[in-house]
């Protein structure tokens, strides 16, 4: 389990890493980060939203509504060139995290 | 069926609710929704399962909601509308440096407002002392909770006497009685100690036993040597001072009608004021079986008898043995089931009287009505305070919108609201002390209690705080949650919410015009109601004073027949008609009013046997009596010198005996009391003596047989022409008085004033009436007088407008009155039928009632109208005689 903090500084680089491969709509976006996190997200759907509302008012991503064949409405978000940028150094920042911490815990093998 | 459009439009509204969605973020979740819900179809679930799971997985409205708050809010403090607000005691100060500054800016209205409140809550806080007072007697006993009153229920109406040996077989009988004692009253009658001589009223004689069950403590002598033999006295302390003074009463010997010595045994402490029946002194049961002044059979109702049970008891069970015992013992009337006994507990009696004779004077009625009065009073007071504080709600509302924006939720502008209004009654409960501080000793005249103001006793500032906490919340409650209500948006608007379209108006808006009328109107009803029961009970006295007996000029003074007044009753007779004041002089062989025992051992000619029951009363008298009464003849003639042979063989009665008997041509007729024929001579008129609250009853005359030495009941009328000067009158009376008699001091009584004193409840009820009614409608007019002059203030320029355009001053003055009159008509007619209903009730009460005449309702509807018009009208009239070039340079 993933606890809430840790999942709220980790949907912005799991988003923008999502829509890097191409550009989807709210609800695929957000099955593909329960997937990721191997379904031990704490949020409900719902919350996830505003996050992708905030990155777009940030310019990482940009939107635009598309009818989809059966007449349904969905919202695909798409990520910007900015958002690439943002995305390499949220990429380095989490890997010198992770390089961090596997650091200090490597001379500790009884935590195994 | 599930209706999944239907369940979608009710989750979008559910979101709507919340202001953090708008309408392209509720698109994206509904269709997250229809995503996740075909989902669900493909797992198997049905239409409602895959509903609900989709709705569930997106989340609560108000949790997605304050992730969007979130998102759009820079600010940490910042909370959405729906979660409630951190509080910050910085703002008290500035709350109440609003308040204050409100006040400053519109002392008028504030001024009316605790002007109101504090004649509001001085009324409220005298009438809670007087309910607290009159609902706390008899509290003080010991065993309270356990004693209780024998009362009887008769087929003639309730009683709380009872037979002589019913009380020691109680005791002896009933397990459950753990003691018993009987009481009577002592007629007055004088106690001397060497040159001291003085009349007493209130003395019982009573088994020992009365010192057990109540408490009444002896400070000096010992019960049992006092009840041990039958011509021992217990004085209370102060009349023990007043017979001797310093000295150690003690041993000492008080002679009683200047002929039977009393010893003193026992000295007790004086009966607290709040105790159902009092007494100077008390004589023990003994004296009345060596003396028997009452009958003391299983017969004769002459006793009250009071019980103490054990904590545990069944009442039902007490009365059905209290019965038992009385039937073992053959008392007839529960024998003939004429009768049967019940009980009455201690604390009960004083508010319900038993029968009209009881002594007791509460009335619950008096104590629910008052109570009612009161909250009445508050709530005219309130309303003022209301409607002053709506009528200023466009200026408020800046405030109140102002306040929301920076982020203010409605809790906190309640709060901020019924602070004020706190504060307000705060500030009037000061002037509300000193109101009472000056209406308690007219207060306590009125009321015959002796109420002292003693702010510090901590019950009292209980009562205050109380009160004046209530009339705040009160007083708040609708401004609060009225002007809370305002959205910010509408100051930005040039409308204010209660003049916006009805569109607009959130769910269950009442238009403040609306409000302050319904209030107006309420407090006009409210006046009206109290004038109206003013005036009725006003005309039922009116009605109950012309009936009653009364001489147009002449007055009557009567003495009781005391010592050698009856054995040389000729004498003093002649004596007393020596001065020119007194033109008669007669005798009668009781009371001037008051009780008499009814008899029903009268016959008559053509007496049938379903007239058995009929009870007649039976008076004695001289034959002067009808002539220096003044009381005329129907048919017949009264008794009179030149008739010798009338002595045990007239009869004269009035016209109720007549028709109660079925007489026709009565004069003539055989008519017999007791073993005594004779024929009936007269046919007098009737005459009210007694209080018209009992109907008239039958009476019969005849010729008294001699006035006997110490018919300490009977009295003599002297008839005192009028225009003569009375003091003079009464000075020779007392001359005469003192010539026969050597111990008894004079006494007198002018027989008007006995009569009108029958009626003092109900004069007291009629002041009290007519005070509150005064009170109630002084502060609807400071408040009618508010409105009118904030209205006026409002439509200053409409009003130098209409001027300039030609308008006349009564014009003016009918456009800013009108409003007002109509309210007035209105609570009129809603006021009429309750008072009609209401005092209809009241006037049952008595045999002898006014009908309420329309006129009474004419006249209190103008009253009300006029100083309503009067009040408006002066404010109004201002308003419209002002220069219209001022009104409109104004700004």
């Amino acid at each position: 389990m993933i606890n809430k903090a840790l999942m709220a500084a980790s949907t912005k680089p799991i988003i923008l890493t999502i829509l890097q491969r191409g550009e989807d709509y709210g609800y695929n976006i957000i099955q593909r980060v329960k997937e990721m996190s191997g379904g031990t997200l704490e949020w409900s759907d719902g919350t996830l939203y505003p996050v992708l509302q905030r990155l777009e008012k940030e310019n990482l991503i940009s939107s635009q509504w598309v009818v989809s064949e059966e007449g349904r409405h969905r919202k695909y978000y798409k990520i910007t060139p900015s958002g690439r940028t943002a995305l390499q150094t949220e990429m380095a920042q989490w890997r010198s995290m992770v390089q961090a911490l596997n650091l200090i815990w490597k001379p500790m093998p009884e935590m195994e | 069926m599930f209706d999944l459009k239907k369940a979608i439009s009710e989750w979008k509204r559910s979101l709507r609710k919340l202001e953090s969605f708008e309408d392209g973020t509720i698109m994206e979740l509904e269709s997250h929704l229809l995503e996740e819900f075909d989902k669900q179809k493909q797992n198997g679930f049905s239409d409602e399962e895959s509903f609900a799971k989709a709705a569930a997985a997106i989340g609560r409205p108000e949790e997605v909601g304050g992730e969007y708050f979130k998102e759009s809010n820079r600010s940490r403090l910042a909370t959405p509308s729906w979660q409630g607000s951190r509080f910050s005691p910085g703002l008290l100060l500035n709350y109440l440096k609003v308040a204050l500054r409100n006040f400053r800016r519109q002392s008028g209205y504030s001024l009316i407002n605790i002007l109101g409140l504090a004649i509001g809550m001085a009324c409220s806080l005298l009438i809670v002392l007087w309910v607290r007072d009159e609902s706390g007697y008899d509290r003080f006993h010991r065993n309270g909770r356990d004693i209780y009153r024998i009362i009887t229920i008769g087929k003639n109406g309730n009683d709380f006497s009872s037979p002589a040996p019913f009380a020691p077989a109680v005791a002896a009988e009933i397990p459950e009685v753990v003691a018993a004692v009987r009481v009577h009253n002592i007629p007055r009658v004088t106690f001397q100690h060497e040159n001291r001589v003085f009349y007493e009223e209130n003395g019982i004689t009573a088994d020992a036993s009365l010192f057990r069950i109540f408490s009444f403590p002896l400070v000096q002598g010992d019960i049992d040597r006092a009840f041990a033999a039958p011509d021992t006295i217990i004085l209370s302390s102060s009349m023990a001072r007043k017979y001797f003074g310093s000295e150690d009463p003690i041993g000492k010997t008080l002679l009683v009608e200047g002929q039977i010595p009393m010893e003193v045994a026992g000295i007790m402490r004086d009966v607290p004021r709040r105790s159902h029946f009092r007494f100077d002194y008390v004589i023990p049961f003994k004296f009345v079986e060596a003396h028997p002044l009452w009958g003391l059979e299983w017969g004769d109702f002459n006793f009250k008898t009071y019980i103490q049970t054990r904590p545990q008891r069944n009442e039902a069970e007490i009365i059905r043995k209290l019965n038992q015992v009385a039937l073992k013992h053959n008392c007839w009337p529960v024998v003939h089931k004429t009768a049967s006994f019940s009980i009455q507990r201690l604390h009960d009696i004083y508010l319900n009287p038993i029968g009209p004779y009881d002594i007791p004077l509460g009335s619950r009625t008096n104590v629910y009505l008052f109570s009612l009065i009161a909250l009445f009073i508050v709530l005219i007071a309130a309303i003022n305070f209301i409607n002053l504080l709506t009528a200023r709600a466009e200026k408020r509302a800046r405030e109140i919108g102002l306040r929301k924006v920076i982020g203010a939720d409605r809790r906190q502008i309640i709060g901020q609201f019924f602070g004020e209004s706190l504060l307000i009654t705060l500030l009037s409960l000061p002037l509300a002390v000193t109101l009472v501080w000056i209406a308690m000793p007219h207060f306590n005249a009125l009321t015959g209690k002796e109420f002292a103001l003693q702010v510090l006793a901590p019950d009292m500032l209980w009562s205050l705080a109380a009160i004046a906490c209530v009339i705040g919340l009160l007083a708040g409650a609708f401004p609060a949650l009225y002007l809370s209500a305002i959205q910010p948006v509408h100051i930005f608007q040039k409308s204010i919410p209660f003049r916006s379209s009805r569109r607009n108006r959130p769910a269950g808006w009442v238009k403040f015009g609306t409000l302050r009328r319904v209030l107006v109107t309420s407090q006009f009803i409210i006046s009206i109601t109290l004038i109206l029961a003013t005036l009725v009970v006003g005309s039922q006295l009116r009605l109950m004073r012309q009936k009653s007996w009364h001489l147009d000029r002449d007055q009557i003074i009567t003495i009781p027949v005391k010592e050698n007044i009856g054995p040389k009753y000729d004498l003093v007779r002649s004596e007393l008609l020596k001065n020119r004041a007194i033109t008669n002089v007669a005798a009668k062989d009781w009371k001037p009013i008051g009780m008499r025992n009814d008899t029903n051992g009268v016959t008559w000619e053509g007496k049938s046997e379903d007239q058995n029951s009929i009870l007649m009363g039976t008076t004695q008298i001289d034959v002067n009596y009808f002539t220096a009464m003044g009381m005329e003849f129907v048919a017949g003639r009264g008794f009179s010198a030149a008739f010798p042979g009338d002595k045990g063989t007239a009869y004269v009665l009035n016209e109720k005996a007549v028709e109660k008997a079925g007489l026709k041509d009565a004069v003539g007729k055989s008519f017999a009391v007791g073993e005594q024929k004779g024929t009936i001579v007269g046919i007098v008129k009737n005459t009210y003596f007694e209080s018209l609250r009992q109907a008239l009853r039958p009476e019969v005359f005849y010729l008294i047989n001699g006035l006997a030495e110490d018919s300490s009941d009977a009295t003599v009328f002297i008839r005192v022409q009028g225009g003569m000067p009375l003091p003079a009158a009464i000075t020779h009376i007392q001359k005469v008085w003192n010539s026969v008699n050597l111990h008894a001091p004079f006494e007198y009584h002018l027989l008007d004033q006995q009569i009108a004193a029958q009626y003092g409840s109900e004069q007291r009820l009629e002041k009290l009436f007519g005070i509150f009614a005064m009170l109630a409608i002084f502060i609807s007019c400071m408040g009618l007088f508010g409105l009118v002059s904030f209205v006026a203030e409002q439509r200053t320029k409409e009003i130098g407008i209409r001027k300039v355009l030609g308008a006349s001053i009564p014009g003016i003055i009918y456009l800013l009155t009108r409003g007002f009159c109509k309210q007035v008509l209105l609570a009129n007619l809603l006021a009429w039928p309750a008072i009609y209903f209401i005092m209809g009730k009241w006037l049952q009460n008595f045999a002898f009632r006014i009908s309420i005449g329309i006129n009474l309702f004419i006249f209190a509807g103008t009253l009300v109208l006029l100083v309503a018009l009067l009040t408006a009208g002066f404010q109004a009239v201002k308003v419209a005689r002002m220069n219209p070039t001022r009104s409109l340079r104004c700004e």
